[in-house]
């Protein structure tokens, strides 16, 4: 068993042209292939149709903006121009779901519509009301239509028993993906973070049947890893669930004395906190998933107490010693919520350190200073008992 | 809002009798026991709320007033010492700053806290986080009503459904709970029939700005006209009175063949007409009216007036089928329009109101309605080949506000339109 290749794994998801997704499209022709913006879609309904979802996270640093500033104005995060700078690359796919995360990306739904008529654009409301009965039903609606669109066809029951299957398969992923969290936030020193980060990213480009070995081979050659632990403060890191910071920046966090233990980065992808249902209707074990096994997210209701109880059981399962919250340039869900958190944090006596970063940040001295002064502030200045 | 010059004032005194009134019922609501619910004002509840005999606070009203009284800049850098990112809407810090600040309301008297928290976010994600915050300062009950988007531009029978099952399982018996009263049907029924007439006079006082030339300023002055409808009134007796009130002074200025109103007499001279995309800026309100009428500019539509809830395109309060007429209501506000319909909307304002152009104020705290906007321009501008401007500040935050900046762009613009008419009056019939 050797590691992945993570120059390629790379490559494959910062490539603005989507390569790989054409040379899928060219092994499967006729399949659909339909985009997902952030933070979480249903892609096993994708899957379920035969197709390839791809997740739209942004393209970071490396694509220059312009069509996308044309668009937008100064105080609007990056990542809708990014989006709309490489959506020429998006011409094949047969549509894109807008998940109902905030008014940024609600409105690019729109836009979507009238910029690219030729394609599908769905946006996905995802319920607040959580009873199974009210939220529920809509949602199990909502997926009806969005299977309908992805299919072109009412779905059926052949269709359903392909959607139990994709629930299986992605089951098997994230199960891998809980595994390895579970093992970077015990040994992080083991699953070095951009190679955690990279694994991640590239489910956004790849179909779960190919990426799942990859996940498999590399978790069992992670576990017998014998690297040694530094001396590091553990931190969870908090905010960046949509547009993404660039793997430097996260080396920068590591290098300057914090593990990130946890986090939100490409939220989405191990938001579940238990695996999906594989029996009963499938329809109804997404809307179970996303109703009962969501994990919290800034775009997802709660109430302030459960908010920061959850926060904090999250702090602590994780054993960090600390939060790190990153959030996008003017980004309201996560910065709205960073107040809240790094209350609750305050009342409980836990320490927090805050910057904000866009996908393009690539000066790095700013944050090795926050997170640095932060890491010594724990290691040097403990707690008094 | 009492610098408003109306020759005719008794619109205006009607309306500055019924908030102080509003106002004092709020300052005392604690010591007669009424009590308070705190809501937003796209997709309000308004005649739920009233028919419980709870009084609606609006936060954003709060803020937007706190801005015109120069109060706002104080508030927003509290929030801010609190820990508040210089990133988000303003209305969110000004209204937790000024909480922070004592909570003195925007008629100088104190504000009761909320007794229920009453979260119908509709077009506005922020809303949301918003009354999460909110939430964590007062300790009161929460509800919350999800109101799906209009993304396809129209409503389903699945949306309606999911709304109105909230109405009954969350929204109506947390009400119900907190006045300690059962819902009254009846009184829904004479409400939404009441709501109805204002709706129909709102929408003919509006639709008086399509004459030559347009009586009302629909943007500088519009936004003093959908108080009553967007906040404490509509479903009440106050709310008709009034509507019928400013329609005949409307009327009579329209036989007069008066121009609108500013804050220096009539317009001397209707030079354009514009149609306006966006909230104004509350800091610097009068300085960019002014902006506008000393070019002779008029304001003959726009979304911000709509942004309440809209009833240009036929939508009335139903006393028979209430709870799904709240339901509609409630998604048919502007911010809850997907990006095509906002663009059909304001075509079609462009043609019925006779409109020379379209102006996009954008402000930097509003994503809800800024994310979209420069498409929006440019999409209006190819469908009615009118030239289209563009300006920025904020909502209320008053360091966001460039009079300098402004004032080039709109003369610019202005001087665009001029040169658009004369290329016509040489080429006529292009
Ligand atoms: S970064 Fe924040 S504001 Fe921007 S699209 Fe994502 S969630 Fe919305
Ligand atoms: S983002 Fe816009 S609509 Fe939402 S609360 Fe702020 S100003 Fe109002």
């Amino acid at each position: 068993m050797t590691l992945p290749d993570f120059d390629r794994l790379k490559a494959l998801w910062e490539d603005p042209e989507f390569t790989e997704v054409a040379h899928w499209q060219a092994r499967h022709p006729g399949a659909p292939v339909v985009g997902y913006l952030p933070a979480y879609a249903p892609r096993e309904l994708v899957y379920a149709a035969g197709g390839l979802a791809v997740g739209l996270w942004g393209a970071g640093p490396q694509v220059e903006i312009i069509r996308g500033d044309i668009y937008y104005q100064s105080y609007i995060c990056r990542l809708p121009r990014s989006v709309l700078e490489t959506a020429p690359a998006l011409g094949a796919f047969s549509g894109v779901i807008f998940p109902s995360i905030c008014d940024v990306m609600r409105n690019l739904s729109g836009m979507w519509q009238i910029l690219f008529p030729h394609q599908w654009a769905a946006y996905l409301d995802l319920p607040q009301n959580f009873s199974s009965e009210t939220g529920g039903r809509f949602f199990h609606e909502t997926l009806i239509d969005l299977a309908t669109r992805i299919l072109g066809h009412p779905p059926d029951a052949a269709y359903s028993q392909r959607l139990a299957q994709a629930i299986a398969l992605t089951n098997r992923q994230t199960d891998l993906f809980r595994r390895l969290a579970g093992l970077r936030s015990k040994f992080p020193w083991k699953v070095p973070m951009d190679e955690w980060y990279t694994l991640l990213r590239s489910a956004l480009v790849l179909h779960p049947e190919a990426h799942i070995p990859m996940l498999a081979a590399y978790l069992a050659l992670a576990e017998k890893r014998d690297s040694r632990p530094l001396d590091h403060i553990r931190v969870h890191l908090a905010g960046a669930f949509c547009e993404q910071p660039t793997i430097g920046l996260l080396k920068t966090i590591e290098a300057s004395g914090c593990y990130i233990v946890s986090h939100d980065l490409l939220l989405g992808l191990h938001w579940f906190t238990a695996p999906l249902k594989e029996t009963g209707d499938p329809f109804e074990s997404l809307v179970d998933g996303y109703l009962n096994r969501s994990g919290p997210a800034p775009f997802k209701y709660c109430g302030p107490r459960e908010k920061a109880e959850t926060f904090l059981a999250l702090v602590r399962e994780h054993r960090a010693d600390g939060v790190i919250f990153a959030a996008p340039s003017f980004c309201d869900p996560s910065l709205l919520d960073r107040t809240l958190l790094r209350e609750a944090l305050e009342t409980h006596g836990i320490p927090s350190a805050s910057f904000k970063y866009a996908e393009n940040t690539c000066q790095y001295s700013g944050i090795a200073e926050v997170a640095g002064t932060f890491s010594d502030s724990i290691r040097l200045w403990p707690k008094e008992s | 809002m009492d610098s408003i010059p109306m020759k005719s004032p008794s619109a205006k005194h009607f309306q500055k009798q019924i908030l102080d009134d509003y106002f004092d019922r709020l300052a005392s609501a604690r010591d007669r026991g009424q009590k308070v619910v705190y809501t937003f004002v796209p997709g309000n509840l308004t005649e739920l709320i009233l028919s419980f005999d709870l009084l609606p606070v609006y936060p954003e009203v709060n803020a937007l007033q706190s801005a015109l009284r120069g109060d706002s800049g104080n508030f927003v850098k509290r929030a801010e010492m609190a820990g508040h990112s210089e990133d988000v809407c303003s209305y969110v810090k000004c209204d937790i700053g000024m909480m922070l600040l004592g909570n003195t309301g925007p008629a100088g008297k104190p504000l009761p806290p909320p007794d229920l928290l009453l979260l119908s976010y509709t077009g506005c994600f922020t809303f949301m986080k918003w009354f999460e915050n909110l939430a964590a300062l007062y300790d009161c009950p929460i509800a919350l009503l999800h109101v799906p988007y209009q993304a396809e531009g129209g409503v389903t029978p699945a949306m309606t459904r999911y709304v109105v099952r909230q109405l009954e399982e969350e929204i109506i018996p947390a009400m119900a709970r907190v006045s300690g009263r059962p819902y009254d049907p009846e009184k829904i029924r004479a409400m939404c029939a009441l709501a109805a007439q204002s709706e129909s006079l709102f929408v003919r006082c509006l639709e008086s700005a399509q004459h030559v030339p347009s009586p009302i300023d629909s943007y500088f002055g519009g936004v003093f006209y959908m108080f009553p409808i967007f906040t404490a009134f509509r479903g009440t007796l106050e709310a008709v009175k009034y509507y019928r009130l400013l329609l005949e002074e409307i009327e009579k200025r329209i036989r007069e063949n008066r121009t609108a109103f500013t804050l220096e007499g009539d317009l001397p001279e209707e030079r354009y007409r514009i149609v306006v995309e966006g909230p104004p800026n509350w800091t610097h309100f009068w300085e960019l009216w002014k902006l506008f009428y000393r070019r002779g500019a008029v304001v003959v539509a726009g979304s911000y007036v709509r942004v309440g809830g809209i009833y240009d395109n036929g939508f009335r309060h139903d006393p028979d089928h209430p709870l799904e007429s709240f339901a509609r209501y409630c998604m048919g506000c502007y911010t809850n329009l997907s990006v095509p319909a906002r663009v059909d909307l304001l075509t079609r304002f462009m043609e019925d109101y006779k409109a020379d152009g379209l102006v996009v104020h954008s402000v930097k705290s509003c994503n809800s309605f800024g994310a979209g906007q420069l498409l929006i321009l440019k999409e209006v501008e190819k469908r009615t080949a009118k030239p289209c401007g563009f300006i920025e500040s904020d909502l209320v935050d008053p360091q966001y506000f460039s009079r300098a900046h402004i004032k080039n762009r709109l003369d610019a613009y202005f001087q665009m339109i001029d040169e658009r008419r004369a290329y016509h009056d040489r080429n006529p019939g292009h």
